[in-house]
């Protein structure tokens, strides 16, 4: 698809009001899902060893949702392309911060998943050893499937690769450089 | 595993929940007030970043994808069974 040039003030007015609905109900969407997902963990007792069971993984439909929710995050921004923001100094500060606080969060985010254990043993006989978190992930889709019916699942992988199409695929050229006001 | 650790998965799991549900709240407040200002949003920022450095916003997708499939397409199977906690 031919990029989208950021700077040019041809402004689809309506598909630029949906965009902001939706930025402006996403805090909205944000609550309304995670909220309710902790408590429904939380009031759940009595989950089982789960790590090695196979009823529900793999899926390759999960795989596929997320692939779909990336195209989808890319399709979705072309709607807020056009827009002429206001850039200054302090946005440009804002904007290094935002990046060096992402790609900070994430590394620790990867950094706990190389490093999280859980302490599992294979078989009756054999002693118990260090996995990593993945065990963790899988045995948490086992139980959406117990909670919800893994809903909570399906939204947290749209959640992530719809945010990360919006973010790593913007269907724009870079904006020009502006002089900040004086 | 012991039961004991077993019982403190529920507030353990819901606790990640909502610090997760905590960040992605932030985040989309940000997003929302500057778009309501025109201010360049997180989404902004992050995408000039991706349109500055396309080799790198490609290999972070990748490690996106490759760790979904680690996730829901591995088939796991333990090398001796029956597989006890």
């Amino acid at each position: 698809m031919k990029p989208v040039d950021k700077t040019k003030p041809s402004i689809n007015r309506e598909a630029r009001a949906i965009y902001r609905a939706f930025h402006i109900l996403s805090p909205g969407i944000v609550v309304a899902v995670g909220l309710p997902a902790g408590v429904l963990v939380l009031l759940t007792k009595g989950h089982e060893f789960c790590t090695y069971k196979t009823e529900y993984l793999p899926d390759f439909w999960l795989f596929a949702l997320g692939a779909a929710a990336f195209v989808a995050g890319h399709y979705v921004g072309l709607l807020g392309t056009g827009q002429v923001n206001k850039i200054t100094d302090d946005s440009k500060r804002f904007g290094r911060l935002v990046i060096v606080t992402a790609f900070l969060v994430t590394s620790l985010i990867l950094v706990f998943e190389a490093l999280g254990t859980a302490e599992i043993a294979v078989g009756t006989t054999t002693p118990s050893q260090l996995e990593p978190i993945t065990y963790y992930v899988r045995c948490a889709i086992e139980h959406d499937v117990e909670i919800s019916g893994l809903v909570f699942t399906r939204l947290l992988v749209i959640l992530t690769f719809y945010v990360a199409g919006n973010w790593f695929w913007p269907g724009r050229s870079l904006p020009a450089p502006t002089e900040a006001p004086k | 595993m012991n039961p004991a650790v077993l019982d403190t998965y529920s507030v353990g799991m819901a606790l990640v929940i909502w610090a997760i549900t905590g960040i992605g709240l932030f985040v989309s407040l940000v997003d929302a007030v500057s778009d309501v200002n025109d201010w360049p949003t997180v989404s902004d920022q992050i995408g000039d970043w991706s349109l500055r450095n396309p080799w790198l916003a490609r290999a972070l997708v990748a490690l996106l994808f490759i760790l979904l499939a680690h996730f829901v397409l591995n088939p796991l199977r333990p090398p001796t069974c029956p597989c006890v906690p």
